[in-house]
């Protein structure tokens, strides 16, 4: 049985989710979390950029120069790396399976549609 | 703006965490402020800062953390190696050491927020209080007066020796003699204070000062506009004028420029502006918003001898001490009978006629005995830091036990004991200066809330606050305290410091004996010092509570009063009269009314009048009296005249004779006298039908004999702490037949069951339909002005008894400390007791003796130092002796039971130790 990665916390989940498409500042990410999660989830600065460090310490991420030219006053964004791409699809493959056995047991009727 | 607050918030942040975020850390902060404030309005602001002061210091900590847990051993380590290349290298090596002091200690307190907190507010609460106290002494005592020289500046008075006056006023034609054949002082001003109807919208009634020309020169201010009095102005023919102080200015007439030359009404008379005084310029602390000059008539100088109601304040010639100014005084006491013919003169006689003069510094006069009560004060605060450094000791002790292995092992590196010292200094000067800064907050705030809740209580509180004086006051008890608590963990552990690296990381790393006794030492003075104040705090609350239960002599339930004042240019005697006739109607018709009178002077506290009042039946005196003349003064201390009904509406009860009665307003001259009176003047005979009159004939003026109707019941009027004085009562009715005339100013008195919210706007109508120029003043109940007259006992003795609460508490504290410490080292032994079964009261017995030996030492010290200590107290008590059995047997129960219920806790935590887990441990 292949070793099930350790699931990743929450908000770093969320976190690598709106790098996925696009690169971002830390700003950025915030704002796209913020909208995703419907204003749930928020993302406190010294909070946020702690875990972006973390996330660029696991190498989940890295820093990319962004679409203008850098200057002293502007933000750094941030990319996904190969490995942070891979560990946000592990997760994602793990919420998908007990996101199953929840419908397999009547927890959730149709895909797509909760019981919110 | 919100960058700038962010950024100074940030700071809590690790320098290298903030500058790898770089600006997206402010950016973020900023939008999820302004999200925050979008979704909540005005609260967002509030809760957005909240949110983000959380996040910092949650993110701060765990970043401190994190790297803690790995680094904590390899931090101090890398301390002491990278240190020792430095060694011996001067000052810059000192102040690099210093830096990394900080560094560390800053990081091991964050380690430990609840012990943070807990000492930085324990030191605040202590330093806050010694500022807030601190800066009225300041203020109060210390501050010169607020005038240029102002330790030049004197008070001089008069005394009556034989009428019990000590400092008294001053006659005109005293003043002049003075202050013309002094050789001491440059320039004398005399001044006599009262209050004037201002006809302002609406009518207010500043309180008013008449002041001779030299006045203001003498005190060394000149109006800040406008010119001061001269000689002309100070004819009693010259056209009147006056000049306002600079807040009345502001207030009343919008500090309008174009004031000056402009005509104010002033007790109903036009009067002209001509200066504008400085902000805050007042004398002896009367507030005094208006003035005006003093008229003296020097026609008629002679004849104005008996009348006293001046006060002289006397500049001293540049290199004049008080002693020399004094010695002159003498000389001028001994030739001025000489000079002046008349027996009326001040001289320092052995007889009756001794009529001395005096000088005091005027700051000493303002200030008076609030000076002794601001020291006691100053000292009890100071203990209650002591008290409270003495607990935190403790609880840095405790810390140094739980760091021993550090100490060892740093030592083991090569640190020295001074590089340990300088460690443990830091953090308490760290500590401290912390604590210094919040309690400084908290002084403003005490301060502020203190002077509001008893304006009246102390002298010049105006020039309350914090100043530089007050700050470096703070700043050096925030040294020494940080000092003495970096200390006081060193000299154990220095102690310590070889046993400790012998057998390092044992659970009995140090020598327990001697750390115990310190300890057990700390608790015995903490307990010590909180007799001490609680002993204070009980006699002055014994002795408030003496003042509350005396007998004032009228009944002051459901009484309430207002004063009028009736300006002479308007009001002459009859119609003043009328007046006060007309408006007692009035207010009788108001609901709930049960009776109404009226009085020129407010009891329990008066100014004296002292007349010179001639008793028929006492010889008068042409000349000096024989040696062995024995027969009292004849001077009465209080001439109350008052309106019909006063006796019953006040419900002083008449002990002999009878009251005024509806005849006596037409009839013969009568006066009511109190039991005072009756002591001094008729011990050998019966007062009722004896007859006297006010003064002796002067002048023209004949007055008639007054026939003694009646004896009424004491009533306090000089302060109720002070020995009732001699009163008459006068009717003002008979007033204009006999003294010449009725008082202008009156208080109003009405018992009513209405409340008194209900009963002011009425007042302020009924006096409004009579005239509507004239301001009511001083419109409060009886119980507010009984209130204000004990408002500086109450001030010291809520005070005292708030340290000494804290005081209590913070022992109570720490025997509770100290025990709870004492059952955990002492574990092992209780579980072994236990187990070869000893019971739970055997245990609880075990514990609670040591708690209980130890607070009954500190009790028995604390007792012996108040016993040497509370005479301090003696001025300010009241009918208590600073020795007050009653006290002290109050006091010595109230900490037995403290000292037992802070130590039954843990002692009976102790008694539910499990003797198998404790065992097994070990």
């Amino acid at each position: 049985m292949p070793a099930t990665p350790a699931p990743l916390p929450p908000h770093w989940f969320q976190m690598l989710l709106a790098l996925a498409d696009r690169d971002l500042h830390g700003l950025g990410i915030m704002h796209d979390v913020l909208e995703r999660s419907g204003g749930r989830v928020r993302l406190w600065p010294a909070m946020l950029y702690r875990n972006l460090q973390r996330l660029e310490r696991s190498k989940l991420i890295a820093p990319v120069d962004g679409p203008t030219a850098p200057s002293p006053g502007s933000p750094r964004y941030y990319r996904l790396t190969a490995e942070g791409r891979k560990r946000c699809a592990e997760e994602a493959e793990r919420l998908e399976r007990l996101v199953e056995v929840a419908r397999a047991r009547r927890i959730l009727r149709k895909p797509g549609s909760s019981r919110a | 703006m919100s960058r700038a607050c962010y950024r100074v918030v940030a700071r809590i942040l690790p320098r290298d965490f903030r500058d790898a975020a770089g600006p997206g850390l402010e950016d973020a902060a900023l939008a999820c402020l302004a999200r925050e404030r979008e979704h909540l309005g005005v609260i967002g602001i509030v809760t957005g800062w909240v949110r983000i002061i959380a996040d910092t210091i949650h993110t701060s900590h765990a970043l401190w953390r994190a790297r803690d847990e790995a680094e904590d051993e390899r931090a101090f380590v890398a301390l002491e190696l990278e240190d020792l290349p430095n060694r011996q290298r001067g000052v810059e090596a000192l102040m690099d050491g210093l830096r990394k002091d900080l560094r560390y200690t800053l990081r091991s307190l964050f380690r430990q927020p609840g012990f943070t907190l807990v000492t930085i507010l324990t030191l605040a609460l202590g330093i806050g209080a010694n500022t807030a106290v601190f800066s009225v002494v300041n203020g109060v005592v210390l501050r010169p007066l607020g005038y240029p020289e102002a330790e030049r500046l004197m008070f001089i008075t008069s005394q009556f020796p034989s009428l019990g006056f000590d400092q008294f006023w001053v006659s005109p034609p005293e003043f002049i003699e003075y202050r013309d054949r002094n050789q001491s002082f440059e320039s004398i001003g005399a001044y006599a204070t009262s209050a004037v109807n201002l006809g302002s919208d609406p009518p207010s009634r500043p309180v008013s000062a008449q002041v001779s020309p030299e006045l203001m020169p003498t005190l060394g201010v000149a109006p800040l506009m406008g010119r001061g009095f001269t000689a002309e102005d100070a004819i009693p023919s010259a056209p009147p004028v006056a000049i306002l102080s600079w807040e009345l200015w502001q207030r009343s007439f919008g500090g309008r420029a174009d004031i000056l030359e402009k005509d104010v009404e002033v007790n109903n008379r036009a009067t002209r502006v001509v200066g504008v005084m400085p902000p805050g310029f007042d004398i002896h602390d009367q507030k005094v918003e208006i003035w005006g000059p003093l008229t003296i008539d020097t026609q008629t100088l002679q004849n104005q001898r008996g009348s006293h109601f001046l006060y002289l304040v006397g500049r001293l010639k540049k290199g004049v001490s008080l002693e020399q100014a004094r010695a002159d005084l003498e000389v001028r006491l001994a030739a001025w009978p000489e000079e002046v013919p008349n027996t009326h003169v001040p001289r320092r006689s052995k007889l009756r006629n001794n009529h001395p003069m005096r000088i005091d510094p005027l700051k000493d006069d303002v200030i008076g005995s609030v000076k002794t009560a601001l020291v006691v004060l100053q000292a009890a605060v100071g203990f209650v830091l002591l008290i409270a450094c003495a607990n935190l000791a403790n609880l840095l002790i405790a810390r140094a036990d739980s760091r021993s292995r550090e100490y060892t092992l740093r030592t083991a590196l090569g640190a020295s004991r001074w590089r340990l010292m300088r460690q443990l200094v830091t953090e308490g000067l760290v500590l401290a200066v912390a604590a210094a800064t919040v309690g400084i907050g908290l002084a403003v705030g005490g301060l502020r809330l203190l002077l509001s809740v008893n304006p009246n209580a102390l002298p010049r509180t105006a020039e309350v606050g914090l100043d530089w004086r007050v700050l470096g006051f703070t700043l050096i008890m925030a040294i020494v305290t940080g000092f003495v608590f970096g200390l006081v963990p060193l000299m154990h552990i220095g102690r310590g410091l070889s046993q400790a690296m012998k057998d390092a990381g044992s659970r009995s790393a140090t020598g327990g004996a001697a750390r115990a006794r310190l300890r057990s030492g700390l608790v015995i003075v903490e307990v010590a010092l909180a007799v001490l104040l609680v002993v204070g705090a009980g006699l002055l609350i014994r002795s408030f509570y003496n003042l509350m239960k005396v007998d004032m002599g009228f009944d002051r339930t459901s009484l309430s009063t207002f004063s009028v004042v009736l300006p002479g240019a308007k009001y002459p005697t009859e119609r003043r009269v009328a007046f006060y006739q007309q408006l007692s109607d009035k207010l009788r018709a108001l609901p709930g009314v049960e009776g109404v009178t009226a009085a020129n002077g407010l009891p329990p506290l008066r100014p004296v009048n002292a007349n010179d009042t001639d008793f028929e039946h006492i010889p008068n005196l042409n000349g000096p009296p024989p040696p062995d003349y024995k027969l009292p003064p004849q001077n009465v201390d209080y001439w109350q005249f008052v309106t019909l009904g006063y006796t019953e509406t006040m419900g002083i009860p008449v002990v002999d004779g009878r009251t005024f009665q509806l005849p006596d307003l037409a009839g013969a001259p009568v006066v009511l006298v109190n039991q005072a009176l009756v002591a001094r003047f008729f011990s050998d005979r019966n007062p009722i039908g004896a007859r006297l009159k006010l003064g002796f004939d002067f002048g023209d003026t004949k007055l008639p004999w007054m026939t003694i109707i009646g004896v009424v019941k004491d009533v306090k009027q000089g302060g109720i702490d002070a020995p009732v004085g001699t009163e008459l009562y006068a009717l003002i009715e008979q007033g204009a037949r006999i003294a010449g005339f009725a008082p202008g100013s009156m208080n109003m008195l009405v018992r009513a069951k209405t409340p008194f919210e209900t009963l002011a706007p009425l007042f302020r109508r009924s006096v409004a339909e009579l005239d509507p120029t004239l301001p009511l003043v001083r419109m409060r109940t009886m119980d507010e002005v009984v209130g204000d007259a004990v408002a500086r006992p109450r001030f010291l003795t809520v005070l005292l008894g708030v340290f000494a609460g804290l005081a209590l508490l913070l022992a109570a504290v720490g025997t509770y400390g100290i025990l709870s410490y004492l059952v955990a080292e002492r574990r092992q032994e209780i579980g072994i007791r236990m187990a070869l079964g000893a019971d739970r009261s055997t245990i609880l017995k075990l514990i609670m003796t040591r708690g209980v030996i130890l607070s009954v030492i500190g009790l028995l010290l604390g007792l012996g130092a108040s016993l040497a200590l509370t005479r301090a107290l003696k001025t300010m008590l009241f009918n208590v002796e600073p020795f007050d059995p009653a006290t002290l047997a109050g006091v010595s129960g109230v900490m037995v039971m403290v000292a037992a219920v802070a130590c039954f806790v843990p002692a009976w935590r102790a008694t539910k130790t499990d003797p198998l887990v404790v065992l097994k441990n070990d």
